[in-house]
């Protein structure tokens, strides 16, 4: 489904993430894990083409997309959920949902798709004439996740989707995510919190400065002593900030 | 009835014209603002446009119609041309380059002497421009804005106005539609132009500077960018207070001031905002819309 090869893309001149390959199979979840800084969104945001990549290749079902305007991106199946949810505040939630089936103009079937992602989010359908920025921030989130579904992507790209909301919360949305690949969609996730991402995810890549440390299966990174100690051990600090 | 319309045109009717032809001009404005382009071209839009249909009208002796939709075209040509390299530029780098290109409009407006007649300006332009026209084109253009907020694109340029790189990822061409929105902004402050240039007999390289492109920023914002009527309340509203100062003398120019001061530190959806101070439980009823704070 998603393919890249030896990727390196920033800012400016500044190289933010370095010579990274992932690869995500049709179907598949996949998570990227790491800290702050690792790269993990200038990844995302390199596919999505919102930030241009320096080298390496970009491929989309097969098909070369690297640097491609992020409109083509949109209509060749892959949608972001951006970080910080960005919903339009002073729009209501059904116009937001309108705005992320943009892409497919006047298809019949998106009235039967708002009705789909309704049911998937019923808090959604009771504020649906209520302005976005009245939402609270799950509901923002599940906002986020369905204006991004609106688009009938084959594959949907998850920016730290628990981000500052409550526990109960962040089970809600992670599970789901979890749902919405096994309907089908395939996902890539990037997460810091690792251990919620390792539990949806089948596969994860670890990053660190820029560069991919390894990759391995999500359960096998689950015992793994170096994401133990790096990622999952500050289990206390976690729960606290969450 | 008529008789009382015509008196009242008789006594006031060059300030009804100014008013109906700013508020044209807001809404071409308005074109550029609700994506978030806070264009100071227009004046040199104006100015495209006016020379351009004058020289139509008395060098060609063209229809007026085919000179002011000429002139609205030549300018849209002129904003397709400098809108690919400017809309790259954001924020106060986008202005300063919309002022400049005023400016150097002007400067050759100046010095063009066989078609701008130069410092000079150009006199004696026939008067072809009736209220009823203007009127006509007010409420087309009412209904063009209508139609536009309801729209896909309408709401995708919502989308723009509060966040761009948002919404290119939604799969919003931002590019494409700034620019296309930049060009009917041009279209219709070209037309206006034209519309300016045959009401007031004369047009000269000073008509349509700075000055001119800072009110007609000034209108829909006054008024609010998120209104249907917001552009135009505002025009009507900076285009009176003028003459409703008159009392004062030279305290005019500041009392207008203080007052737009007034609207932007209190008002910052605009006037139109004083509307919308309903009981939240009606304002939560209201069905689907993309307006106000």
């Amino acid at each position: 489904m998603l393919e890249l090869v030896k990727v390196t893309s920033g800012y400016g001149s500044v190289a933010a993430v370095e010579d990274i390959d992932i690869t995500v199979p049709a179907g598949a979840c996949v998570c990227l894990i790491g800290a702050n800084g690792a790269g993990k969104t200038t990844t995302l945001l390199t596919i999505c083409g919102l930030v241009r990549a320096f080298s390496g290749t970009v491929r989309i079902e097969g098909r070369d997309m690297t640097a491609r305007p992020a409109d083509r991106i949109v209509r060749a199946g892959v949608s972001l959920v951006p970080e910080g949810r960005r919903v339009v505040a002073s729009m209501s939630v059904e116009d937001n949902l309108k705005v992320g089936a943009y892409v497919r103009g006047g298809d019949p079937a998106i009235a039967d798709d708002m009705e789909l992602i309704y049911t998937r989010f019923p808090r959604l359908k009771e504020r649906r004439f209520q302005y976005a920025g009245s939402l609270s921030g799950g509901e923002q989130q599940m906002l986020a996740m369905g204006r991004a579904l609106m688009a009938r992507p084959k594959l949907l790209l998850l920016d730290e989707p628990s981000m500052g909301l409550a526990p109960h919360v962040v089970n809600d949305i992670f599970a789901t995510i979890a749902d919405i690949n096994a309907k089908g969609t395939t996902v890539l996730l990037v997460e810091q919190n690792a251990r919620k991402a390792l539990s949806v995810a089948s596969y994860g890549y670890v990053m660190e400065h820029g560069r991919i440390l390894f990759a391995d299966t999500a359960e096998a990174l689950a015992r793994d002593p170096r994401v133990i100690a790096a990622y999952l051990g500050m289990r206390a600090a976690e729960t606290a900030s969450a | 009835m008529m008789a009382a319309l015509d008196g009242f045109l008789a006594s006031y009717g060059n300030l009804v014209n100014l008013c109906l032809l700013n508020t044209l001009l807001a809404y071409g404005v308005w074109l550029a603002l609700a994506a978030n382009m806070f264009t100071l071209g227009t004046g040199g839009f104006m100015a495209v446009g006016a020379y351009c249909s004058v020289y139509f009208t008395m060098q060609l002796g063209a229809p007026f119609a085919v000179a002011v939709v000429a002139g609205g075209l030549l300018a849209a040509a002129v904003a397709l041309v400098i809108g690919a390299p400017v809309l790259r530029l954001r924020g106060d780098y986008f202005m300063l380059a919309t002022f400049a290109f005023t400016e150097v409009v002007r400067v050759i407006a100046l010095n063009w002497d066989a078609v701008t007649g130069g410092a000079i300006g150009i006199y004696g332009i026939p008067r072809y421009t009736e209220t009823w026209q203007l009127v006509l084109l007010v409420l087309i253009a009412l209904y063009f804005v209508f139609a536009l907020r309801r729209s896909y694109f309408g709401r995708s340029i919502a989308a723009i106005r509060q966040d761009d790189v948002m919404s290119e990822a939604m799969g919003v061409n931002v590019f494409g539609q700034r620019l296309s929105l930049f060009v009917a902004s041009g279209f219709v402050s070209g037309g206006v132009g034209g519309l300016a240039a045959h009401l007031n007999f004369f047009v000269g390289p000073s008509d349509f500077g700075l000055l001119r492109s800072v009110d007609a920023l000034a209108y829909p914002i006054l008024g609010g960018v998120n209104a249907l009527l917001g552009p135009m309340v505002g025009a009507i509203f900076t285009t009176l207070l003028p003459e409703l100062l008159r009392f004062s003398s030279q305290w005019r120019e500041i009392l207008m001031g203080l007052l737009i001061l007034a609207v932007v530190l209190f008002l910052p959806g605009g006037a139109m905002s004083l509307l919308r101070w309903r009981p939240r439980k009606a304002a939560a009823r209201r069905p689907s819309t993309q307006g106000a704070e």
